[in-house]
Parts: structure tokens; sequence; C-alpha cells
């Protein structure tokens, strides 16, 4: 997955945050006009910004994942590297080339095509799944606590609260990331861009203690460990779907969905000289999404091997029994540089409903109800379906933008359709959107697809509606006024 | 200060990386290499701000 970033970060690459000035000043970011050329970025800004941003608190939820979903060594591993291929190629021929034509934000190509109403059902959407995931994290960073305090935790079966402890440990863990994310987001937004090569660094070492302690002394033996001892393929763990390499490729590709098909990077890649710096995206993604999860994973390998009967998923006490201390606070850093971007994102899309309300109250009543679903560990323990059923959701607005980019123009009709009419609301991609989720989600429960593999269909479906649609609309719209 | 503080910054990645790679070989226990990955864990973040943050304001 993936730390998102604010805005001001976004605008600028890491190593480059605002002065206060700038920082309240919205022109500086462009939010609604096209990058001008001299705020272009150049190559370096997004290999240090994905390389870093996609080592984030929930790999070490995801890979033990895989292992507990009963993955093989070969299916694992290039089911990895094609996914993530998959995914790169997504950024670069999907997302790069309209950001780097249009130049715009996310939010303003959509408010263009879609009208102000349909966004602000988007940023609900959007709110509604950073709240639940920065839920995750919080339940992440708590794992850490009961290494020391020894509360019983949650198993990899369990839906409801494991005892008081937990409750406790999770509401203190939440209140403390939401005053921090409403409080203090710009100090710890800092202090992620510090952690973020050690955390890298611990993910190795994480990966180079466990494979020592699940039997391999040469390098040279990693696929016969890997394929006989870590990652033998046997069924998966109760609750848990059974992961083939179709599994792997199609969760690597659509982990990041709704950022690269579903086009949320525009808003980073706007400020790319080239649109082929979407190859970029494979720093994070081979750091990220192969090797940290991959690390995870033998992490949990180390925790069946050693005690059989111990299933639980516990980010927490898996690091601890690698790396001690600094493993612990590997667990409660990702988890918090996590949690707290995510949770200042869901308050930026709830305030854009209610633009009255003050971001602080917003930020702090989001993730006081993050803090509240993370009490509850099904999101966490079902966090591969979660990640999933995000991608599905965002995706619909990706295509959206892609065939009213592309195709609508070669068609004989009109892109930006809200923009030229002044429509508020888009009929056309709003029930390409709705009819989208409601084919998807009936795929899924029919059983006729699993929720992994379902956003390739509709995506197609979107751009299929979408076009027809706009077809039927735009005949009985009517046309802007002569300039 | 701040080519100190690099230095402190270099050498806390090093030894982050170190403490396993030597593990693995074989040559200190784990409860050793978990104590070089916390002291360079707190060197890391006591330097690393001193050059970073400065660095990020040129």
């Amino acid at each position: 997955m993936r730390k998102p970033l604010a805005p001001a970060i976004l605008a600028r690459g890491l190593r480059q945050p605002l002065t206060e000035t700038e920082h309240h000043d919205p022109v500086q970011e462009y939010e609604r006009e096209p990058v001008p050329p001299k705020a272009l970025l150049g190559l370096k800004n997004y290999v240090g910004q994905f390389a870093g941003e996609h080592v984030a608190g929930t790999e070490l939820m995801i890979g033990p994942l895989f292992l507990a979903c009963g993955v093989s060594a070969f299916d694992f591993v290039f089911g990895l590297l094609a996914g993530n291929l998959l995914a790169v190629l997504s950024w670069t021929f999907l997302t790069a080339p309209i950001a780097t034509r249009a130049r715009l934000t996310l939010y303003y190509q959509l408010e263009q095509i879609c009208g102000r109403r349909l966004v602000m059902l988007y940023n609900l959407a959007n709110g509604v799944m950073f709240t639940v995931l920065a839920g995750a994290m919080i339940t992440v960073s708590a794992t850490a606590l009961g290494v020391f305090f020894r509360f019983p935790m949650p198993q990899l079966t369990d839906t409801l609260p494991t005892g008081a402890g937990w409750v406790v440990a999770v509401l203190l863990t939440g209140v403390l990331f939401s005053v921090v994310a409403a409080y203090g987001y710009r100090f710890l937004s800092r202090f992620a861009n510090i952690a973020a090569p050690w955390l890298v660094l611990i993910f190795v070492a994480f990966g180079i203690i466990g494979l020592r302690q699940m039997g391999l002394k040469s390098p040279g033996d990693f696929w016969h460990v890997a394929s006989t001892v870590i990652w033998t393929g046997g069924a998966p763990q109760p609750g848990q779907v059974k992961f083939t390499f179709w599994h792997v490729m199609f969760f690597a590709w659509f982990c990041n969905m709704a950022w690269h098909i579903g086009m949320a990077d525009l808003s980073v890649l706007r400020f790319a000289r080239r649109s082929w710096y979407g190859l970029t995206s494979a720093a994070g993604m081979y750091i990220g999404h192969f090797m940290a999860w991959i690390a995870a994973s033998v992490l949990y390998a180390v925790q069946l091997h050693q005690e059989p009967s111990n299933t639980a998923v516990l980010p927490g006490p898996l690091a601890y029994r690698a790396c001690g201390l600094a493993g612990l606070l590997a667990v409660v850093t990702a988890g918090w540089t996590t949690a707290n971007p995510t949770l200042y994102r869901a308050g930026l899309a709830f305030q854009s409903l209610m633009p009255g309300a003050s971001r602080f109250r917003v930020t702090l009543i989001t993730g006081l109800i993050a803090s509240v679903t993370a009490v509850f560990p099904v999101v966490t323990m079902r966090l591969l379906g979660f990640v999933a059923l995000w991608g599905m959701i965002l995706m619909p607005m990706g295509a959206v933008i892609f065939m009213d980019f592309w195709v609508l123009p070669r068609l004989g009709l009109r892109s930006n359709f809200a923009a030229n009419t002044g429509a508020q609301f888009n009929w056309a991609a709003g029930l390409a959107w709705l009819l989208t989720m409601t084919f998807c989600t009936a795929l899924v429960l029919t059983g006729r697809t699993q929720i992994f593999f379902v956003s390739l269909p509709g995506w197609f479906v979107t751009s299929l509606l979408y076009v027809l649609l706009s077809k039927l609309l735009q005949c009985r719209a009517p046309q802007p006024a002569a300039a | 200060m701040k080519r100190i503080a690099q230095i402190i910054s270099g050498l806390a990645l090093a030894a982050t990386l170190l403490a396993p790679v030597l593990f693995f070989a074989d040559k200190i226990e784990l409860p050793l290499a978990q104590e070089w990955m916390l002291g360079a864990a707190l060197a890391w973040f006591a330097a690393t701000p001193f050059w970073m943050e400065h660095k990020a304001s040129d």
C-alpha cells in the first residue's frame, strides 16, 4: 500500500516543504490551473518520492497475509514481479500521459468532467476508505503495545475485540494518532521523511534475519528454502482465500489501483517533465511491494515454524521476534507515518463536503471514528480483500477520465462536459460509476469472480458505459454558447 | 555540525544493515544484532534531523 501525501507535499516533492506563506496560498499549489513549466520537477524527485512512500505500515500486514493464503514460492515471487510490472506500466501509460498533458489535479480534472456534486460523492467514498485504512494502521501499531502488556490480541479469524486490554490499547493509540494528525500534521510528515530510509533498511533486516531463522545459510539456497520451508503452497489458514499466481499478480497490480488506473496520481505526476517519469514508480513497487512484502511474509513464516499453532498475524510480535526493540519501533513508525497522512486525507475529503467546518475538528472526529473501527480487527485481518474493494470503488472514475481525455473527442463528443455546460452533476459519469459498482458487486456476490479480479472487467464496463451515456446525454444537452 | 550529523546517520544506516548480515553469517548472536539495530535506530533519529531538514530548507 501507500502513504497518501498531503497536497502541499505532493506538489513540491518530499525534499521541498512549503513555507508558511506558500502553504496558505492555494495558487502556489496550482490546484485550479495547469502547472506552469517553471514548477516542473525532475526525475530524482519522483524516484525518492515513490521509493519512500511505498514502505508503509500496511506492508507488515499484507506480506504475512499472502502466506496465510497458502501461496507457493513460485506464485508469490513471480506473481509479485509480474503484478508490480503491470502497476508500473499502468502509471506510465495510463496516468502519466494525461498528467503531463493536462497538468491538473485529479480533483480539478474530475470537477471539469463530472461537476462539483459528483466530485463530492467521490470525496465521500474516498474519505470513508481512507478512514477505514487509518483504522487498520492504528490496529497495526497497537499490536506493538501487546508485546509489553501481554493482553490478548486478535487472531486471524477474529472480527470482534478480544478484551478490555486490546480496546484500551487501540483507543489510546488512535486518540494519540488523531490528535497529532489534527494538530501536527506537518511535524509528522517531516518525521516520516526522516524515517523512510531507515524503515527500508529495517525491512531488509526483517528479511535477512527471518531467512536465517528459517534455516537459510547461503544466498544460493534461497529458492530451495523458499519453496520447501517458507511458501510451500499448502491450504490457506481458516477464513482466508487460497492464493494462486493470478491472485498475487492481480493483487500486486491493483493494490494501488486508485492511484494509477484510478488516476489519483494525476495530482503527483502533473509536475513531471516527461510522461515516462511514471517508470519511477518501479522504485516504490519493487522496494515496498516486492522486497518489503517478501520480508514481512518471512517473519510470519518464522512464527509458524517456531510455533505452528500460533497463526495470528500481529506485526508487533512478528517484528519483535526478528529485530527486538528496533523492530517494534519500526512497527509504530510505519503505522503512525501511514495513519497520519491517511487521517489528514480523510479529513480533507470530508471537509470538502462541509466547507464551513474546521479542518482540525473534522480530522479529529475522523480519527476518533477510525479508532473505533480499529477496535474491530475484521478489516485488518481481511486487508487483502479491503484493498481490492478500495480499488474497485475508486477505479471507475479513472476509466471516466481516460475515456473523456482520449476517446470522447475522437467520437465527436465534448470532453470536460461539466465545465462546458455548467452542469453540477454529469449523469453519464455518475451512472457509469454506479452501474459498474453494481455489476462488479453482483459478479462477486454471485461467486462468478473474486474481488481480486473484478476490477479488470469493471474498467471496460465503465469505459463503455461512459461513452454510450455521454453520447446520449450530449445529444440532449444544450450546446455551449459560441465564443 | 551538519557534516558530523551526516556521518553519524551514514554509520547508523550501515549498522542497521550490517547487524543482520553478521547474524546471517553466524558472526554474532541475535540479541547482539538486535542491540546494534536499536542503537543504530536511536543514532539515526538523533542525527538525521540536523542535516535532512537543513538540506530541505536550502
